[in-house]
């Protein structure tokens, strides 16, 4: 997959894994990667970014005598996936325009 | 490279408590899965590393950029000289090929003269008188000609030249051939 539409997917996806509820750095990449391929070092920078600009917010819980980092998704967050869910609209259109391209 | 060492080189090369916290969970929430700490350690040593191969990679090329950048904006010679040289180098390009294509074209023109004073001198000067002219300005037509033929290959080779150094159309024919 191009780098560039993969990077716009994969903050969408991220937030989506926690719109199914709050998780962790190990789950989200193992949920998110059954959709689209996410290393260790591509999902660092993404709940980085996401955590500034607030659609995510990060709480501390203990585990196994050692603290875990959880990741729940803000109002903010649902409403970037709703904003992409519309442009998703006029890829859709895009992807169409070009299917019908190869078809014809 | 055990879990404490390769913490340790997140911290020595990154300098990101938050990024070595990050890899502290991810390496215990693996282990805790069941996998060996070799394992682990080098599938994250090596994503670690590539991802920051490309920070790297990212940074000179930036950095490249801002130095020109930098040197336009900063010193005030920079943007006038850098146009001066467009100018000239455009210049020296078209001179180039005036020059050579006009020899070419003297050439031709002073065939074409040489017939016309032939033509007119004949039948009211003598035959030596004609020969005399007419020879003289193809002789000139000649040195002129040999000159201009020299010059319009070497233009023309110039003029590859310039197109494949900077219009990359060797890159393309390269291509083309594979």
């Amino acid at each position: 997959m191009d780098a560039q539409i993969k990077k716009g997917l994969l903050d969408v996806c991220v937030l989506a894994t926690l719109a199914r509820g709050e998780s962790y750095g190990w789950q989200i990449i193992k949920d998110v990667s059954d959709v689209i391929e996410i290393s260790e070092s591509t999902l660092y920078p993404i709940l980085k970014r996401l955590e500034t600009g607030g659609l995510l917010i990060t709480t501390e819980v203990a585990h196994n005598g050692r603290l875990r980092r959880y990741f729940r998704i803000t109002k903010d967050g649902i409403a970037r996936i709703k904003d992409f869910k519309e442009e998703y609209k006029s890829l859709l259109k895009i992807y169409e325009y070009i299917n019908g391209g190869i078809n014809e | 490279m055990n879990k404490e060492q390769f913490l340790k080189r997140i911290k020595r090369e990154s300098g990101d408590e938050a990024l070595v916290a990050y890899y502290d969970e991810l390496i215990s929430d693996r282990l805790d899965a069941g996998e060996t700490e070799t394992a682990v350690i080098k599938v994250l040593s090596y994503e670690f590393s590539k991802k920051e191969l490309e920070k790297e990679s990212t940074k000179r090329g930036k950095g490249k950029t801002w130095i020109v950048l930098g040197a336009l904006f900063v010193s005030p010679w920079a943007a006038p000289a850098l146009l001066g040289l467009g100018i000239a180098f455009i210049a020296i390009f078209l001179s180039f090929n005036a020059a050579a294509f006009s020899l070419a074209i003297s050439a031709m023109a002073g065939v074409v003269w040489s017939l016309i004073v032939a033509f007119g001198l004949m039948g009211t000067e003598s035959a030596g008188y004609v020969l005399l002219n007419v020879g003289s300005v193809l002789v000139a037509s000649g040195i002129v000609g040999i000159i201009g033929y020299f010059a319009v290959k070497f233009v023309l080779k110039f003029n590859v030249w310039l197109s494949v150094k900077f219009f990359g159309l060797a890159k393309r024919k390269k291509e083309k051939v594979k």
